[in-house]
């Protein structure tokens, strides 16, 4: 695959074990390839972002690397042991994983539905202690909650809702988050807080995030990495290095051209 | 919505409270069912009889006649909440029941097909294959189509439908091919009735069994209920967590099956009903439904039995009565 060639040379276990590692990782859904041989690295501090077109693969991607839904072939670990040897449970002390959409089937507080967060952590007779309700109303109020928490999940807006479903993420504090479309249902300004959030955790935790994102300009705005995915085909590397108007436009099948430098980097439509 | 139209979620101490409540009001049902009959018995005699004590005749009719049906009532109706409330989650629809998805009936054709061959020591197992047969039927075809789709409100009904008419009209050969004197009547297995319950340990046992277990589920349950993906990602192995859960929800509907014959809407009723007052969370709501389920059916087979003595009604009559106009409105509410 193209992306940076150390990668792949790579031991799969190594001393300074990357947060997310695969090795080999081939996708098929419907009899369709979307991408082979893909190896990938993501270490602590860094925020990946994956793009590409409607129909990608972009959601089976994340969805494989949470070890949600298998994958064809290859090999995926965290922070260097092999998923197939990790239980959910152990899965989910280290990675968390917001789906592109959620559904309400029952009723339930705000609060209740950050503390499902803390699954993980408890054991099988256990109830939510006072520091785990502490964690939950701290991310409740990180994303401008606070005042939600007696309230019926099911009463909140599109945006509430996924803002609370980023709260729920954080109080589960996984080394590893993976999100599929974190910004969806947000107006800009609530994306932008959001992604602020989400960023400033991989970056003062020693976290590691791999997300899903249309928007061009956020996806140049956050990520350090970029993961571009289309036509079968994976390419993986530094944001600037990928995020650039050869190929996205080929990725997107429309020609775009860049304007500016770096992190400011816009795109249009030619 | 706006924010002056509340849910009714629960506090802590709220719950506890409404646990505390519930059990206070199974003992008052209990010692309402053993005190009411052809015999009127008052409470203080009804207690005093149950430690051995007063006249002859009122301790057998007390311990011997109404005890025993009064006990199997509460297990029956226990376990029928117990199931229906796992079975909602599972299917993440609140219109989930074991008799209305066909569980029930499957396991009276069981339970049936076994003392049609004689083979008496056979019924549970056989009631139990009945329950799970139909429970896979439900589950494998309700949700057919979408590869991990949900389960639609109108598949799982037809499904439902389609699968206790199935088990109904099994019934009905099976009875009427049958020697006369060999089964219980149709109505038994059709209704259900607690006329002929006169053990009730089977079913407090199997009652305590199922409820421990799915307590040891319970917060794997509240994930569960937000959808298998979340589910998955928040650690449970959901495969493991759902089967293990089916099997103990057929379990619970065999053993009510084969105490009280396919009584319905029990399951439906009470998980529903206490879902609004206190919520969602499996760890209250189950031992609260269980709770609920007992005592109201308690109430409903008191009833049976009185209203219009010297007849008793069988009590699926009156379940029924009052499940079929709340299944409708629940229809009704969720059309908007």
């Amino acid at each position: 695959m193209s992306g940076t060639p150390p990668r792949s040379s790579r031991p799969l276990v190594s001393d300074a074990a990357p947060r997310l590692s695969c090795r080999d990782l081939s996708l098929w859904v419907g009899g369709k390839c979307l991408v082979a041989d893909f190896d990938l690295d993501v270490r602590a501090g860094e925020c990946w972002v994956v793009v590409g077109p409607n129909g990608a693969g972009k959601t089976t991607l994340v969805t494989a690397l949470a070890g949600i839904k298998s994958p064809a072939a290859g090999k995926i670990a965290y922070d260097g042991t092999a998923l197939t040897a990790l239980s959910p449970r152990e899965r989910a002390q280290r990675r968390g994983f917001l789906p592109q959409d959620s559904v309400d089937f029952f009723p339930a507080t705000v609060l209740e539905t950050a503390l499902i967060g803390r699954h993980p952590y408890l054991g099988r007779w256990q109830w939510e202690s006072a520091a785990d309700v502490e964690k939950a109303l701290a991310a409740l109020t990180a994303f401008g909650l606070a005042d939600f928490e007696a309230r019926d999940a099911r009463t909140l807006s599109g945006g509430e809702r996924r803002r609370l479903a980023l709260a729920a993420l954080v109080a589960q504090d996984p080394a590893l988050l993976l999100l599929d479309e974190p910004s969806s249902h947000l107006d800009l300004g609530q994306q932008i807080a959001a992604l602020d959030i989400v960023t400033a955790l991989a970056r003062s935790d020693g976290k590691a995030i791999v997300m899903v994102l249309h928007d061009l300009h956020l996806a140049l705005r956050y990520a350090d990495h970029a993961i571009a995915l289309g036509g079968g085909r994976a390419h993986a590397g530094a944001a600037c290095d990928i995020m650039t108007a050869p190929i996205l436009s080929e990725l997107f099948g429309h020609q775009l051209a860049a304007v500016g430098e770096a992190q400011t980097r816009s795109f249009l439509p030619v | 919505m706006p924010a002056s139209s509340p849910p009714a979620l629960a506090t802590p101490g709220r719950r506890l409270t409404l646990l505390a409540a519930l059990a206070l009001a199974a003992v008052a049902a209990l010692i309402l069912a053993l005190a009411v009959g052809s015999v009127a018995v008052d409470g203080l005699t009804v207690l005093r009889a149950l430690v051995g004590g007063g006249s002859e005749t009122t301790g057998a009719i007390v311990r011997e006649l109404r005890l025993p049906r009064a006990l199997s009532a509460f297990a029956v109706g226990g376990l029928l909440a117990l199931s229906g409330a796992t079975m909602q989650v599972l299917l993440r629809n609140p219109l989930a029941d074991p008799y209305v998805l066909g569980i029930s009936g499957g396991a009276a054709v069981g339970a049936l097909g076994a003392m049609l061959v004689g083979a008496s020591a056979m019924v549970t197992p056989a009631a139990l294959s009945g329950a799970l047969v139909s429970t896979l039927l439900v589950f494998g075809l309700a949700r057919t189509g979408a590869e991990r789709g949900p389960w639609t409100t109108t598949r799982l009904l037809l499904t439902g439908v389609v699968v206790a008419s199935g088990w109904g009209a099994l019934i009905a050969l099976m009875l009427t091919l049958a020697p006369d004197a060999q089964v219980k009547g149709m109505l038994f297995w059709l209704i259900g009735d607690l006329a002929g319950a006169t053990v009730a340990l089977p079913a407090l046992i199997t009652l305590a069994l199922t409820l421990g277990g799915a307590l040891a589920c319970a917060r794997d349950l509240n994930v569960l209920a937000r959808g298998e993906e979340v589910a998955a990602a928040l650690g449970v192995g959901v495969m493991r967590t759902t089967i293990f859960l089916c099997v103990l929800a057929a379990f619970a509907t065999a053993a009510a099956v084969t105490t009280a014959g396919s009584i319905g809407f029990v399951g439906l009723i009470v998980p529903h009903a206490l879902r609004i007052v206190i919520g969602n969370d499996q760890r209250v709501l189950l031992p609260a439904s269980v709770l609920a389920g007992g005592t109201l059916l308690v109430l409903a087979d008191t009833l049976a039995r009185t209203v219009a003595a010297p007849v008793q009604l069988p009590v699926g009559v009156i379940t029924a009565l009052v499940g079929v106009p709340m299944l409708l409105a629940l229809l009704a509410r969720g059309r908007s």
